[in-house]
């Protein structure tokens, strides 16, 4: 079967980019032509093919496509809407523009036109949606998708990749040592909700250790440099900037010493489609404390410590207790172990795709 | 008897940490905790405003701002992009923070905008077909004056902007020339 897999834009480091390029690996692997086909593509070592050329490839009734979508993009439905072959829908959720507001114009405006674009997709009338989480699934519920053409799959990633990768031994003599390492890891967004991490390892600081750090590891966009800066007044406001590091576009390798360095990764953000760090952490023994909103709670399942409340002292009580308390560190990143072995590990994640898509829509 | 499964083991740790976190001082007693607001800002909870408090700004931040004062909430998608539609249209914002206090929504809040009442009372008669336009085109007509001042002051801001884009410019270029005879690369 030839299988195109279709996104606006693909990036080598990210987590939509790895969902495709791991899956068109799977697809290969059971003897499927694969093609990507992009807009823009960014640090990707195999072709990309332009979109327009899509129709000319799949002429077959029993060709497939698999459209990724993370932003709006009134071209690709277009093409969709044109193809005549098998469709399927990857949603990975668009961040509401709410939370750009007095941030950036841009994202307020791509992600609302984004939102706005949905119901379009919807009509595209695709034979399968996959949707990376259930909290993703409702917002198709919402917009009419049938239930019966719904099948949550979880992102493919590259967390094998980053278990084989051998730590930055500089990040590791940086970091390391008996301090309590607060980790968090994603783009230095608003939806991340840093106002709330910032607050509670401050408490943290003043309460429990004064020597702790803070690693906040994640892309900064230029976009957001508004946001980026509000933040950096924050961390100066509090009193914390000598403990709080944020590490922009770092390795592998750097990732993996961050992880191995971390007693907990805290992620109080307030939107998330799955959340990879999460899998992440839960491969690494890293035990996560995590705010109960968007897919988080799910995608942690009974692995961590969520909490739906705003309150700061609950993040910092959170990682004081798994400082001294290692049966609970345990517990903790035992479930996580096992939650990742069970949901996440690739050859979970790839037994279910080939299911999904043999099974007759 | 069985070990407790991994939810209940989870859980019983979270009711213990819950009542250890009580224990802490709340984060607002943390030194300039709240002087730096990172997320976007709460909808306002003024119930009365000014005209000038809203007309001011434009684009996105005229919508976001018309909805969180008039509404309490911020503009969903399809709203945004309908309202941004709207301006881009040329329609005015006096008709649009209108239709907000004038929707269902807007009267639920109930709240008040000093001003807009007649304004709005005033785009709806132009709105009618004939006689609309004719009052548009009188009211038009006797703002003339003031539309030509407007223009001009339009005209001379238009100017200073071309000429710090200009000095920008000319600046940056000074910059990258000093940085190549340095050797010094970004």
């Amino acid at each position: 079967m030839k299988v195109a897999l279709l996104a606006p834009v693909l990036s080598a480091r990210d987590a939509v980019g790895n969902d495709v390029l791991a899956m068109a690996a799977a697809l290969r692997e059971d003897g499927h032509a694969v093609r990507l086909y992009a807009e823009h593509a960014t640090g990707l070592a195999e072709e990309v093919y332009a979109p327009s050329g899509l129709p000319d490839w799949l002429r077959d009734g029993a060709d497939l496509v698999i459209y990724h979508c993370s932003i709006g993009w009134p071209r690709g439905v277009e093409l969709l809407t044109r193809l005549r072959c098998r469709r399927v829908v990857r949603y990975h959720n668009i961040t509401p523009p709410e939370f750009f507001y007095g941030i950036s114009p841009a994202h307020v405006r791509a992600c609302a036109a984004g939102r706005a674009a949905l119901p379009q997709l919807v009509a595209v009338d695709a034979e399968r949606w996959l949707p990376c989480s259930d909290f993703n699934a409702q917002d198709l519920l919402a917009l009419g998708v049938p239930a019966a053409r719904l099948d949550v799959l979880p992102p493919f990633h590259r967390i094998e990749a980053l278990r084989d990768t051998p730590p930055d031994p500089d990040v590791l003599d940086r970091y390391g040592g008996r301090a309590c390492t607060w980790l968090s890891v994603g783009r230095l967004a608003p939806n991340k909700d840093h106002a709330t991490l910032l607050d509670a390892f401050a408490l943290y600081l003043r309460q429990a250790e004064a020597d702790a750090r803070l690693l906040i590891v994640g892309k900064h966009d230029g976009r957001l440099r508004r946001y980026t800066q509000r933040l950096r007044a924050r961390i100066g406001g509090l009193g914390i900037g000598a403990h709080v590091h944020l590490l922009d576009d770092i390795s592998e390798a750097a990732l993996k010493a961050c992880y191995l360095v971390a007693d907990a990764l805290v992620i109080p953000s307030r939107h998330e489609g799955f959340c990879v760090p999460l899998a992440e952490a839960m491969a690494l023994s890293v035990p996560v404390v995590a705010r109960d909103a968007g897919a988080l709670a799910e995608t942690l399942g009974d692995a961590g410590l969520v909490w739906h409340e705003d309150d700061p002292r609950l993040y910092a009580a959170s990682v004081a207790r798994l400082r001294r308390d290692a049966q609970a560190r345990a517990a903790l990143t035992a479930a996580g172990r096992a939650r990742y072995r069970t949901h996440y590990a690739p050859e979970v994640l790839v037994q279910r795709l080939l299911a999904l898509l043999e099974r007759p829509a | 008897m069985s070990d407790p499964s991994p939810a209940a083991t989870r859980d019983a740790l979270a009711a213990q940490i819950r009542a250890e976190a009580a224990q802490w001082p709340a984060a607002d007693s943390l030194p300039a905790a709240a002087a730096v607001s990172v997320a976007a800002p709460a909808s306002a909870p003024r119930q009365r405003y000014g005209l000038d408090d809203l007309v001011h700004v434009h684009g996105e931040a005229f919508v976001e701002r018309a909805f969180r004062c008039l509404l309490k909430r911020p503009p969903d998608a399809a709203a945004l992009l309908a309202t941004l539609e709207r301006l881009q249209r040329g329609d005015s914002k006096i008709a649009i923070l209108g239709d907000l206090r004038a929707s269902a929504e807007g009267r639920r809040q109930g709240v008040r905008v000093v001003g807009l009442a007649p304004r709005y009372a005033f785009w709806r008669a132009t709105q009618w077909p004939l006689l609309g336009g004719l009052i548009e085109r009188l009211v038009l007509i006797a703002a003339l004056p003031s539309i030509a001042r407007e223009q001009r002051r339009l005209g001379q801001l238009l100017h200073e902007s071309d000429h710090a884009a200009a000095e920008l410019a000319a600046l940056r270029a000074e910059l990258a020339a000093l940085r190549q005879r340095l050797g010094v690369t970004e």
